[in-house]
């Protein structure tokens, strides 16, 4: 009874951090011609609403690709479309065809919001709450101090909530994944996972452990039972997929429309000023110039996969369930410093399942936390966030800190490296805020904040692995 | 691919290495010998249009020159200045002086042409027309001379002559209007969402009040009206508001402007509400001043769990108070700050430290003076435990009046409200400033009516009118129109009932005061029964004061939420009280986004409240009963353990051994959790007491060594029976 109360303020009080960071600015805001992923996300609703199906993906005289087009998977327009009914019952104006491109009214942001808090509290935290409820080996006040972490992390709060994203609804699918491959449901698991993977291409960065744990897995059982469970696997992966993707195998142009759209090579190494591998090296080499783009694919790719190798194999080996949530960590770092287009907030992806480690390595998990927060500070700042991600950073810091006590780590050195790098980041913050960059380099401080960032997962990356080595 | 990589890799250590050529793209040749090609001539034919359209759209030359100096005259010859000062251009350099574009004109600024710049000056709104367009007039840099022109009313008689056509024209254009109107209205409402949430009147009350003291001397600070918000805190508020304004100027000067109504800048925005936050440190202060100081916990039973610890549940019902967050951070109010002053005064009255308690009480009356409300208390108390003293048998000593005492605590009294109000009573302004601190004319309720006895008072005014209406006895015509709830200013008189002097009001207060205080000056004892005069003080003034604001009630919650940890009952109460009275202060808070967030805040304090308060003072689980608010503890049978009623002496030195259950049941190496016959939630190391089964004698521990009785709860039973126990048996 008491566990249930506590948990329901911890519900509530996510809740409440999440809808203040709401009521601040989305990224676009006043922006035209093209505004934002706001207006990208409303844009959407406005397509799959009007449109039918088929057409979603093309780009013809109703659709133009270029504005905002389409480019995640099924799921995602599904869930546009039952979010653009309910728009369409409250005010048509929101979503019709053309004409409502750039639309800014408080009624319609108010909305919106709403969306993202649903669907959080539909997919994200019943998620969160799962996966530390059936760890049987946690008090319970460990448990909701687990629960409170993966709620209060403020990375996903301020970009789903702040600049306006849905990346509750495949994290939360992720998750749910992770939790049925701990009660040994790996069926359902797998199920999870395929959604998750259908409303975000980006949880392939997650499909490798999956893959190679539920591979090792029926390795493990061997024989007939081991490839019977293969194929169900191979069999239930295929039938989900065609579940999501009935719609667009009509004909073969439909569904290669889609799959253009899902990966777009053409767009670059990276977008704005990333912390990982890449970005980071331009400082010394630019590859962007050297290197032709089909090249510079086939080099992150090659990189990506090397590096990818260790964790996948151990874990192939062992099929551990905390190997395999280190592997999810490992796989998605990997993915996020050496990968071709990466966003800023892919780095969720490895910071959420680091949040189910928090209660055995405290002090790591807040420092990953705080620091993927960081990484993001030049775009939450661009979105008038700035504000609501050092108060959600300092809540986040304060609980961790309250109630596992990292500081008590006896390594005197690696207290004081955290120390000094929490310290480091606060500096950089202010100094990027207050003082004006130099005109030669406008970009200075943003480099500077993903040139740390980088260090700091790069040293992560190196960390977790060592971990998956060591369990 | 590790061909493909390989390569890769050395065409990219090459090429570093080498400097790189821009490519050029040409473009596809066209092909001179194809007569129909004339792509080539496609250049020459757009110049010539271009050289068209500038023929067709040459204007009239300008009739005037805007005319600057560039350069130094310095090291010129003698005409050139010469020629320089004729032109009136010699005192400053981009200093615009205007001339005729004429022919002798324009050979005299051909000699300096070198050293002046000339704009030729346009009318894009036209040629003022009327004289007092002149002060309206702007000539900008690139010559543009802008007239604000003076707008008349339109010829009305002039539209109606137009014909029926251009009356649906008309028509039309007003739905275009409309719409557009609403545009920009929803992007007004837009922005004022955009920004961080919503900021109430208060906001602007304190940021004029900011300018005010900032940019007007003293003797105008309650003199002062331009905005309908006048300074009506006393002076050290204002002071308090001075030197706030210091720091505001380095944030944005422009906000300190007294005529600069209902400005709010980001930098505003950011300013007034980092000034609550800090001045709120205050508060964490006396805070933390009161735990450490005036509640006794028992160190060995400290546990750190805010869920438990009884000082630390004050502490989070204190500082993370859903009122103060509500009025001081969304509203908009330096209530943290204030409350942290008055906590301090009832700090230092608990550590025995009187005169510095009526120094901190009077130093608040002179920020706010909304705390008059609990004067009376802090008035009875500090006369009765200060200048007199208490018999063995708790009786007042009538011979132990110390006139020393009084006269120390008159001073302390007297030299703060000299120093506060002694500027104003030398400049004659004291009239002045107290009719702005008691405004009488603003009418019995607030414009949000307080949840207090005028409220049903007036309620029952307008169903009586409106009842005589039905029935005829009143006649539509006498009842005055007046809303009673909108507005800053209003009075209003009833139609039924009789209306209500400021006199009523005051005398209702000081009898509604009256037991509280006789109960105080008869029995005080300790400062816990202080708080609660304070408390019952508060609430009177609640309840029949004059125009109340609803954000009053804080001051009965605050004082309250200091006793929660002592007497069940209080605990009780103080449920009940801070719940329904956090959810008074709902129509503060009404824009739709904080509406949500209301709600939330509030569910999460009551939960919060009725847990921790259930924790500290134990009480049975039962599904369907809320902690502490069942009429009867009944001995429910449900728990399969025995239990007992066991009747105590009054004063027994044994009621609280003071040791966690826990560490009992460690002491007798008995594992509860084996045992499914005890509760696990009596468990969760609240505080047990030993209470011995055959309790005549006072030692503990030997009757704890009996076999046949544990104790493993400690409940009171009913609170008219504060020491009956309820004690399980395990068996």
């Amino acid at each position: 009874m008491t566990f249930y109360t506590k948990l329901c303020l911890v519900l509530l009080g996510a809740a409440a951090v999440r809808w203040t960071i709401a009521k601040h600015g989305y990224s676009g805001y006043n922006k035209p011609p093209m505004y934002g992923d706001f207006e990208a996300q409303r844009h959407w609703m406005e397509i799959a609403v009007n449109l039918p199906a088929s057409e979603w993906y093309k780009n013809s005289t109703q659709n133009d690709l270029l504005y905002w087009g389409l480019d995640y998977p099924p799921l995602t327009a599904y869930h546009s479309y039952i979010c653009g009914l309910i728009a369409k019952w409250f005010n048509p104006d929101w979503v019709a065809l053309n004409t409502s491109r750039g639309l800014q009214t408080a009624e319609h942001k108010l909305f919106m919001r709403y969306t993202v808090l649903v669907s959080d509290m539909l997919v994200y935290i019943p998620a969160a709450i799962l996966c530390f409820l059936a760890q049987g080996r946690y008090s319970d006040s460990d448990k909701l101090k687990g629960i409170a972490v993966l709620l209060l992390q403020p990375g996903l709060a301020l970009i789903d909530h702040g600049h306006f994203q849905y990346n509750s609804v495949s994290l939360g699918f992720t998750l749910l994944a992770a939790w049925a491959m701990g009660m040994d449901w790996d069926l359902p698991g797998a199920v999870l996972f395929c959604l998750a993977l259908n409303y975000k291409q980006m949880e392939l960065y997650h499909a490798m452990p999956f893959f190679c744990y539920l591979l090792g897995s029926c390795y493990e059982l061997g024989g007939g039972k081991g490839s019977m469970k293969l194929m169900m696997l191979a069999m239930i992966v295929l039938i989900s997929f065609g579940t999501c993707w009935l719609p667009f195998l009509q004909n073969v142009e439909t569904a290669k429309s889609v799959l253009v759209r899902l990966f777009p090579f053409s767009r670059g190494l990276y977008e704005d000023k990333v912390a990982n591998f890449w970005c980071s090296l331009s400082v010394v080499l630019k590859l962007k110039q050297m290197l032709s783009v089909d090249n510079i694919v086939l080099l992150c790719l090659c990189t990506t996969l090397a590096m990818l190798l260790p964790s996948s194999l151990q874990l192939l080996r062992k099929p551990t369930i905390h190997g395999f949530k280190l592997a999810l960590i490992n796989a998605a770092l990997v993915f996020f410093l050496f990968s071709f287009q990466v966003h800023e907030k892919s780095i969720l992806i490895a910071v959420i399942p680091a949040c189910l480690l928090v209660i055995e390595d405290p002090l790591a998990v807040s420092w990953f936390i705080t620091i993927s927060t960081f990484s993001m500070l030049p775009l939450l700042v661009k979105d008038g966030l700035l504000i609501p991600s050092a108060a959600a950073s300092v809540i986040c810091l304060v609980f961790v800190h309250t109630s596992f006590h990292p500081l008590q780590e006896k390594n005197v050195f690696l207290r004081l490296c955290y120390v000094g790098s929490l310290l480091g980041t606060a500096v950089l913050s202010v100094i990027s805020q207050v003082l004006k960059p130099p005109e030669k380099l406008p970009d200075l401080y943003s480099l500077m904040i993903t040139t740390y960032s980088f260090i700091h997962f790069a040293a992560f990356t190196v960390y977790f692995h060592y971990l998956q080595f060591v369990s | 691919m590790a061909a493909a990589l390989r390569t890769e890799f050395t065409s990219l250590l090459s090429q570093s290495f080498r400097i790189r050529v821009l490519s050029v793209r040409w473009k596809k040749r066209p092909k001179w010998r194809d007569p129909d090609d004339v792509s080539w001539a496609l250049p020459l034919l757009e110049r010539q249009q271009k050289l068209q359209e500038q023929e067709h759209s040459k204007q009239p030359p300008a009739m005037l020159h805007m005319v600057v100096r560039v350069r130094s005259t310095k090291g010129r010859p003698y005409w050139e200045k010469d020629t320089i000062k004729s032109l009136g251009l010699e005192d400053k350099m981009f200093s615009p002086v205007v001339h005729k574009n004429t022919p002798e004109m324009n050979k005299v600024l051909e000699s300096v042409k070198h050293l002046v710049r000339i704009t030729p000056v346009s009318f894009p709104h036209g040629l003022p027309s009327d004289e007092s367009d002149f002060h309206h007039c702007v000539l900008h840099q690139d010559g543009r001379l802008t007239v604000k022109k003076k707008l008349v009313p339109a010829d009305v008689s002039a539209a109606e002559a137009e014909g029926s056509e251009e009356k649906s024209v008309w028509e039309m254009d007003k739905e275009t209007l409309d719409v557009a109107s609403r545009k920009v209205l929803e992007g007004l409402r837009l922005s004022q969402e955009y920004f961080p949430a919503n900021r109430s009147t208060d906001f602007e009350v304190h940021r004029n009040w900011l300018a005010i003291t900032h940019s007007l001397p003293i003797q105008q600070w309650y003199q002062e009206k331009t905005s309908e918000w006048t300074l009506d805190y006393p002076p050290l508020f204002a002071w308090f508001e001075f030197y706030l304004s210091q720091i505001a100027r380095y944030f944005d000067p422009q906000m300190l402007i007294v005529t600069n109504l209902n400005y709010a800048s980001d930098a505003t925005i950011l300013f007034q509400r980092l000034s609550v936050i800090v001045t709120d440190f205050l508060y964490i202060f006396a805070v933390r001043e009161f735990v450490t100081k005036c509640l006794k916990v028992k160190k060995k039973e400290e546990v750190e769990d805010i869920f438990v610890n009884p000082a630390l549940v004050t502490a989070v019902l204190l500082i993370a108070n859903f009122g103060l967050i509500i009025v001081d951070h969304i509203h908009f109010q330096y209530n943290g700050f204030l409350s942290g002053l008055f906590l301090l005064s009832i700090v230092r009255i608990y550590e025995g430290r009187n005169l510095e308690g009526a120094f901190w009480f009077s130093v608040l009356l002179n920020f706010k003076h909304i705390y008059l409300y609990i004067a009376p208390a802090y008035f009875i108390y500090l006369l009765r435990c200060h200048c007199f003293t208490t018999s063995a048998d708790g009786r007042i000593v009538w011979k132990s009046f110390s006139v020393r005492r009084l006269i120390s605590l008159a001073f302390v009294v007297l030299v703060v409200f000299a120093v506060s109000f002694g500027p104003f009573i030398y400049m004659g302004q004291l009239h002045q400033v107290l009719s702005r601190l008691f405004p009488f004319k603003r009418g019995l309720c607030h414009a949000y009516w307080a949840p207090n006895f005028w409220a049903l008072y007036n309620a029952a005014d307008k169903a009586a009118t409106i009842v005589g209406i039905r029935l005829k006895l009143l006649s539509p015509e006498v009842v005055p129109q007046a809303v009673m709830t909108g507005g800053m200013v209003q009075e209003y008189s009833h139609t039924v009932l009789p209306s209500v002097p400021p006199l009523a009001t005051l005398v209702a207060t000081g009898l509604a005061m009256l037991p509280a205080l006789v109960h105080l000056w008869l029995n005080p004892k300790g400062p816990q029964s202080f708080v609660r005069g304070i408390v019952l003080c508060a609430f009177s003034a609640f309840l029949f004061g004059w125009h109340v604001h609803e954000k009053a009630v804080l001051l009965i919650i605050l004082p309250m939420a200091l006793l929660v940890s002592g007497k069940r009952r209080d605990a009780q109460i103080f449920l009940i009280l801070s719940t329904v009275g956090y959810y008074s202060l709902f129509p503060l808070i009404f824009t739709p986004f904080e509406n949500l967030t209301k709600v939330m805040l509030l569910v999460m304090s009551s939960i919060y409240t009725f847990l921790s308060l259930g924790n500290i003072h134990g009480y049975q689980r039962n599904f369907l009963q809320l902690p502490l608010l069942s009429t009867v503890e009944s001995i429910n049978k449900q728990h399969s353990c025995e239990c007992e009623v066991v009747n105590l002496p009054q004063n027994g030195r044994h009621q609280r051994a003071g040791k966690t259950f826990a560490a009992l049941l460690e002491q007798h190496k008995y594992n509860p959790w084996h045992d499914k016959n005890v509760q696990e939630e009596r468990l969760s190391g609240n505080e047990a007491s030993v209470v011995p089964c055959n309790c005549s004698n006072n030692s503990c521990t030997k009757t704890f060594h009996d076999k046949d009785l544990v104790l493993v709860g400690w409940l009171v039973l009913s609170e008219s029976q504060p020491d009956s126990y309820l004690i399980f048996k395990i068996s």
